[in-house]
């Protein structure tokens, strides 16, 4: 269903969520948090980082409601649904799902917190709820 | 001191289902544009001695080393220099750069810049069950359309920025197909309004089904020579006044800041200021338009409005023919053809404009600046390229 390839940057993301817990990176150095890649977060790829769970909680980056299937073809029953980035509370955006029928809820800038989602045996995914 | 130019180009002949002819692979697609383009720069296959090439065909295979299959199929003699630098769409723009150079450099003399696409032709085109691996996964886990859903979250993070609406994102896609209405070559050619636009078919909101670019066939090819060769030349030379190049993110969600295109600045500050010009210098532009939002996004970008102000600058239709900063004149990717990659074509365009080629759809205006700009990925990565009549 999912062709996911867990790696050393991600292992503990997809562990740590099958147990209901939202991991991310932080830099030793910085403090400064992130998930998987550097870009923009201002830490250099040669500080040594701790895995750290998360508070879980956020607010709305951006966000699309998809009328089409995308990524697996576990989404092709599934339309419409809402896909999201979410901003972390520790500053880390995470690409995620908000469970919610009523998209007119859905805005920028909205607080969420997470809802972990079995989507199969494998995969525990962080999804995210209005508050 | 020689100095590079663009001496011919040419891109595929398109049929009404936008596919090229039965039987034309992406290699013999290439071949006919090479020999085309070649033909109106008044040069030979012998000439060549650098190539530079970027597709989305024969992955997995020998698609990974395209640079050598189309030395072999082309039977291009030990070229000197070879580019197969793949940044998504931008790519064709890129590699005019790295020709710029090697060509000044002396590292070779005369370059083919290749692209050729079945995509259509052969239903090539996949979204599902892409691999959730590196910085994606979380969007491929997330059900996130790519690259469409991409495209979305910055057009929907843009419109509460800035309060654009899908209105100015339609307007971009109906002066587009008043363009594409008079190019002979261009796959959709029926009138189109506003309201057509904002009826269309949900994507991924706030994008439309006409806010996305075409899904064809198609290809390309451009011949980079030097002065040295001007003698040969059967149209006058366009020459690279300035360049810039960047890239940001692969993921979206690693994108600064969703509503600026950020790279765009970055390349085209630097080649305003290799071109030492302004943006209000510039005469025309072509802008790389895979979504409605691209070319938003890129307009602001690129310093020919603020931050923001994308959508006054697009608004009664300013960026067709009877407007005040006509862009895209062969119908763009929305209307014209989007094989996949399309920013070669950007380039094309601008230089059929600089030889007065374009018959009804020509600008009646000097072009002594024009503005090739490409996106690549999903607003990952950015090329601009300032053409110019003088060196």
């Amino acid at each position: 269903m999912f062709e996911l390839k867990i790696d050393k940057d991600s292992r503990v993301f997809w562990d740590g969520a099958k147990e209901n817990k939202l991991m991310i990176k932080r830099s030793q150095i910085s403090k400064k948090c992130f998930l998987y890649s550097l870009a923009h977060t201002g830490i250099s790829a040669s500080e040594d980082y701790e895995w750290i769970e998360a508070s879980g909680k956020g607010t709305i980056y951006s966000f699309t409601i998809s009328h089409i299937p995308g990524g697996s073809k576990y989404y092709i029953d599934k339309t419409p649904y809402i896909i999201a980035s979410i901003l972390l509370e520790e500053g880390v955006r995470l690409t995620s799902n908000i469970i919610s029928k009523d998209f007119k809820e859905i805005k920028i800038g909205k607080d969420v917190k997470v809802k972990f989602v079995k989507l199969t045996d494998e995969i525990t995914f962080p999804c995210f709820v209005l508050v | 001191m020689r100095h590079p130019c663009i001496v011919g180009v040419s891109d595929a002949t398109i049929d009404e289902r936008g596919c090229v002819g039965a039987d034309s692979s992406v290699l013999s697609i290439q071949k006919e544009c090479a020999k085309l383009a070649l033909n109106n720069a008044g040069l030979s296959f012998e000439d060549i001695d650098g190539l530079a090439v970027a597709g989305l065909w024969g992955m997995p295979g020998p698609g990974v080393m395209q640079p050598n299959v189309l030395t072999e199929y082309l039977g291009i003699s030990y070229p000197k220099w070879l580019d197969g630098t793949n940044t998504g769409g931008s790519a064709f723009i890129f590699h005019l750069h790295h020709a710029y150079h090697a060509i000044k450099n002396n590292l070779c003399n005369n370059v083919l810049i290749l692209y050729g696409s079945t995509q259509k032709s052969n239903r090539e085109r996949n979204f599902l069950n892409r691999p959730a691996i590196y910085s994606s996964q979380f969007d491929m886990i997330s059900g996130l359309p790519s690259p469409v859903g991409a495209y979305a979250l910055a057009a929907q993070r843009h419109m509460y920025d800035f309060g654009s609406t899908k209105e100015s994102l339609a307007e971009i896609a109906v002066s587009a197909r008043e363009w594409a209405k008079l190019n002979p070559n261009a796959y959709k050619k029926d009138s189109l309004t506003i309201d057509d636009v904002l009826a269309s078919q949900p994507i991924c909101t706030p994008l439309n089904k006409l806010d996305c670019c075409l899904v064809t066939d198609g290809g390309g090819a451009i011949v980079v020579s030097n002065t040295d060769r001007k003698n040969d030349f059967k149209l006058e030379p366009i020459f690279i006044k300035g360049i810039g190049e960047t890239s940001s993110h692969s993921s979206i969600n690693y994108m600064e800041d969703m509503s600026v295109l950020e790279v765009a600045k970055r390349s085209s500050m630097d080649a305003y200021s290799m071109a030492k010009i302004h943006s209000n210098e510039i005469d025309f532009a072509m802008i790389y338009d895979s979504f409605t939002i691209t070319v938003l996004m890129s307009l602001e970008a690129l310093g020919f409005c603020k931050i923001g102000e994308g959508k006054d600058l697009v608004k009664g239709n300013n960026l067709g023919p009877s407007g005040s900063f006509p862009i895209n004149t062969n119908g763009g990717g929305l209307s014209y053809c989007h094989p996949g990659m399309y920013s070669i074509f950007t380039i094309i365009e601008a230089c059929r404009q600089m030889w007065g080629l374009c018959e009804s759809r020509q600008l009646k205006k000097e072009l002594n600046n024009v503005l090739c700009h490409g996106t690549g990925g999903v607003l990952s990565s950015a090329a601009t390229t300032i053409l110019s009549r003088e060196v």
